[in-house]
């Protein structure tokens, strides 16, 4: 066996199976990375979407248990409310024919008891006790009266605490809820395999240096960022939370928009401020995307230095609740609620009424006014000396002080009488604050649903779920694709180089030509650095990530008494503990804005670079002063930076123009934008 | 006689010559290397067939090993398309979507195992072409409503499979009577229940060839399935 072997390698026939052997080798090492390739981005992508499917949950789940915890406490409210003695009448409307013996009509016996026509103390609760039939006061019962006023307005005072203190705990719900549903968002994507989203960390610690600032800011501008929230001073627990979520770190992003937030606006051109709001018009001027960036070079003509008309405003929406996975919800104190209660039947009176010819809403006969006032000090005013007759008037200012003094003495007290209270009642529901749905929570329109109901959806809404939550959870992930080797951006967008841009629009080139668009004198950069950061950024196109995103919400219907079911805000908007249940829904079938946690360079571009253009005469000194507060953040804004030096060149807008112009009429479509999950 | 006479014109010339003359290429001649070449040669001659028989069946052996460990790879693959495919269809339908957009879902991540795509409008289109043809069918554009891959058929409205007694019929959902389709296509079918969604995706006659198939699974053709079950959240809105 040796001799032959030796032989036949003598005769050069050795190593013949060997190549082929080699070649298998090589196809088989070749296929079986392809197949670990493929298994390892298939793995992640399913991964992915359930990390984000699990951490939406989760935070949807949180989202409903901090409503109805809030809804809890309204109802908490109402039942503090509806026992307090004094205010006992509260739901009973002026209708003498309801007197069938249920508890309503009991207490329009008793109101009946007490109508005295012309006393308007009458309809006051006991009254009978201080009236005589005639309606007038029996004086030796003054002390008496007195004593019950007292009494009652301890009483109401006490209630108004309460109320008080009820708003701050919805406050405090309001504040927390979300952010422990932002934490155990992070967690659940973490169990689930997630890699850490640093982007989406350096975007939280912004958020919270900005807000910190704003915190500190408070003291000098109450007006602008009220820290107070019915007695919860809520500025620094919540940074203090946003430390501990970052702390734990970050794996899924989300999209918010906060107080403090710079906005762009300008003075000369709507539409200026517009596009360049927002992240995507950046990056479609640097793939030279016409078809998006069409209004922007059709309609305006970038005057000289065009950029100093962009004023970065700060946005000042403020709601007592977090910015992040907001609850939306609002707080109100007026009679509002009830009448739009009222207006859907939502009072199971209500209808009752109706029937026996009442007509109008609660408020209509429950007015704002209490019919005595008590007071302890009457304040001096104004004295007004009448021309003609030479008398003097003074106007006398009196305010709702202590039942005792500083001392704890029992003060003497005053009392103002409103004459126009006309129901002559304590009606205490119109000064009650109650936690309402905000105008985020809403029924779909008419076009949305025909287009989701009639064509995308499986089935019709159920009663009552048709409607935009505004509590929603959404939640996207951003995983490197690094492991797999060969197909690291399969199932992403792969381009063909210069031929086509990603909505398939014909262009010159991925990137800008270097030596057209910058001059040899370009301000901190040379050309060559230029070079190296547009190869650094056309890479990173190709480096694609495995990215996906999830909805989720707290679903729940109001079950009124005959069965049918209302939208939880049907019920003058009042959240209630109405949510049962959470569901993943269509990414695309509710609105979703605001900020991504994991676009940090356009977070950096917008507090740090782009407030820098408004006076500033060259872009290159605009984002020179950037640098200079923040030097390391010069990879974040240059994307930024380079696109509006691009848009800034007239070569680059007429290269626009001249493409739209010749290609009328056969845009590619810009798609439905509906994502299938 | 010429060894030309006696292989093919192709092999190996120089040894040839060398054989004819009897001399070593370097020009040393001694009588006794030359009865040990001599007997080199015969053992040589004698063995040169099964040189070539022995390379042949190396070259076969390896050649099933390579091809079917390649078949393996492509096997394993589809199945993980399928399984992809089937998450994907399986969680559109859960959220909501009509069975409709649930199955075009999990058809274009299917597309990657579907072989070469057949459109009309470019009968050669590249890759970035191929991604934009998937879009514009992903969302049911005009012109797009039907495109086809080699191992399914885009709008799954028509029977393709002409032995069967549907052919030509609508078969959205698949079809339960042919047995034996002798042209690929794809099989996607949810089907959600009040709390759980299951969404059935496979290959039906997949190209492979693999052998003892029949014998081992009892189906005459390749099928690649998988399920997906995934809670059927749309239960909690929709009714």
């Amino acid at each position: 066996m040796k001799r032959a072997t030796r032989d036949r390698r003598r005769n050069g026939e050795s190593g013949q199976v060997l190549i082929l052997a080699v070649v298998a080798m090589i196809l088989i090492v070749i296929a079986a990375l392809l197949l670990f390739d493929v298994q390892t981005v298939i793995r992640g992508k399913v991964k992915a979407q359930n990390a984000v499917d699990a951490a939406a949950l989760t935070a949807a789940e949180w989202q409903k248990h901090s409503l109805n915890v809030i809804g809890e406490l309204n109802m908490y409210r109402a039942t503090g409310a509806l026992i307090s003695e004094p205010f006992f009448r509260i739901g009973v409307l002026n209708d003498p024919n309801t007197n069938d013996g249920e508890l309503y009509g009991e207490l329009e016996n008793a109101w009946e008891k007490i109508n005295i026509p012309d006393g308007d103390f009458a309809r006051f609760p006991n009254a009978g006790d201080y009236f005589d039939q005639d309606g007038n006061f029996i004086v030796e019962r003054y002390d008496e009266f007195t004593d019950e006023l007292i009494r009652i307005e301890k009483e109401r005072r006490f209630l108004m605490a309460t109320d008080r203190l009820i708003s701050q705990m919805q406050t405090r719900m309001a504040f927390a809820g979300p952010l422990i549903a932002f934490g155990a968002a992070q967690k659940a994507a973490e169990a689930n395999g997630l890699l850490r989203d640093t982007d989406a960390g350096e975007s939280l610690a912004e958020y919270r240096n900005i807000l910190a600032d704003k915190v500190n800011e408070l003291w000098n501008d109450q007006d602008y960022y009220n820290d107070d929230a019915f007695g919860y001073f809520w500025g620094s627990p919540y940074v203090s939370m946003l430390n501990s979520v970052r702390d734990a770190g970050l794996y899924v992003s989300t999209r918010f928009t906060f107080s403090g937030m710079p906005t762009l606006v300008s003075d000369s051109s709507q539409i200026l401020a517009i596009f360049l709001g927002r992240n995507e018009t950046y990056f479609d001027i640097l793939h030279r995307n016409w078809i998006k960036l069409a209004p922007l070079l059709q309609e305006y003509d970038f005057p000289d230095n065009w950029w100093n008309d962009l004023r970065s405003v700060e946005t000042r929406h403020y709601s007592y609740q977090s910015d992040l996975l907001p609850l939306h919800i609002d707080f109100s104190t007026s009679r509002n609620p009830y009448d739009k209660a009222a207006k859907i039947n939502a009072f199971e009176k209500y209808d009752h009424w109706k029937q026996r010819g009442f007509k109008g809403y609660i408020g209509d006969y429950f007015n704002d006014e209490d019919p005595v006032e008590y007071v302890v000090e009457a304040i001096p005013g104004e004295v007004t000396t009448d021309e003609v007759t030479g008398e003097r008037h003074y106007s006398t200012r009196y305010e709702v002080g202590p039942i005792s003094d500083a001392d704890g003495n029992p003060v003497e007290p005053y009392f103002i009488y409103h004459d126009e209270d006309a129901d002559m009642r304590y009606n205490v529901l119109p000064t009650l604050t109650w936690a309402l749905f905000d105008s985020n929570w809403r029924t779909y329109s008419d076009d949305h649903m025909q287009e989701w109901e009639g064509k995308m959806l499986r089935g019709h809404f159920k009663q009552g779920a048709d409607y935009q939550a505004g509590a929603r959870a959404y939640f996207s992930a951003s995983q490197d694709t690094a492991p797999a080797l060969l197909t690291g951006s399969m199932g992403q967008k792969k381009r063909d180089g210069n031929v086509r841009n990603n909505r398939g629009v014909p262009r010159n080139q991925f990137y800008p030509n270097v030596g057209d668009v910058f001059s040899p004198t370009v301000a901190h950069y040379d050309a060559e650095q230029v070079a190296a950061e547009l190869r650094r950024l056309e890479n990173s196109r190709f480096l694609q990530k495995i990215q996906t995103d999830a909805l989720a919400k707290p679903t729940g219907v109001l079950k009124v008494k005959d069965g049918s079911r209302l939208r939880p805000f049907e019920a003058g908007r009042m959240v209630l503990p109405v949510f049962d249940d959470t569901a993943l829904i269509p990414v695309s079938l509710e609105p979703v804005y605001g900020l991504s946690l994991s676009e940090k360079g356009w977070l950096y571009s917008q507090v740090g670079f782009l407030p820098e253009l408004y006076d500033s005469p060259t872009l290159e000194e605009a984002f020179g002063r950037a640098l200079e507060k923040h030097p390391e953040r010069r990879m974040d804004y240059f994307p930024y930076y380079l696109a509006l030096r691009l848009l800034n060149d007239p070569n680059f807008r007429k290269e626009g123009l001249d493409w739209l112009a010749n290609h009328k009429g056969d845009e590619p479509d810009s798609g439905s934008g509906i994502k299938l999950h | 006689m010429c060894c030309s006479t006696r292989h093919h014109p192709s092999r190996a010339p120089r040894a040839c010559r060398a054989w004819e003359n009897h001399v070593p290429a370097n020009g040393f001649f001694a009588p006794g290397r030359r009865v040990a070449v001599l007997r080199a040669a015969a053992r040589r001659r004698g063995e040169r067939g099964s040189a070539i028989l022995e390379s042949f069946l190396s070259m076969l052996l390896l050649g099933l090993i390579l091809f079917g460990v390649l078949q393996l790879f492509q096997l394993a693959l589809a199945q993980m398309i399928a399984d992809y495919a089937a998450f994907r269809g399986a969680r559109a339908a859960a959220v909501g979507f009509k069975n409709d957009w649930a199955v075009i879902e999990s058809l274009v991540k299917a597309a990657p195992a579907s072989g070469p795509i057949h459109f009309d409008d470019n009968p050669n289109p590249s890759l970035y072409a191929e991604e934009t043809i998937l879009e514009n069918f992903m969302y049911q554009k005009e012109g797009y409503e039907d495109v086809d891959y080699s191992y399914w058929s885009g709008d799954m409205q028509v029977h393709t499979n002409y032995r069967c007694p549907e052919y030509g019929r609508p078969m959205r959902g698949g079809c339960s009577i042919c047995q034996l389709p002798n042209k690929p296509y794809v099989y996607a079918n949810p089907r959600g229940f009040d709390e759980t969604m299951y969404f059935h995706f496979s290959f039906r006659n997949y190209p492979l060839t693999v052998p003892f198939y029949k014998f081992v699974t009892g189906h005459e053709s390749v099928t690649i399935s998988s399920e997906a079950e995934i809670t059927n959240y749309s239960s909690r809105i929709l009714e």
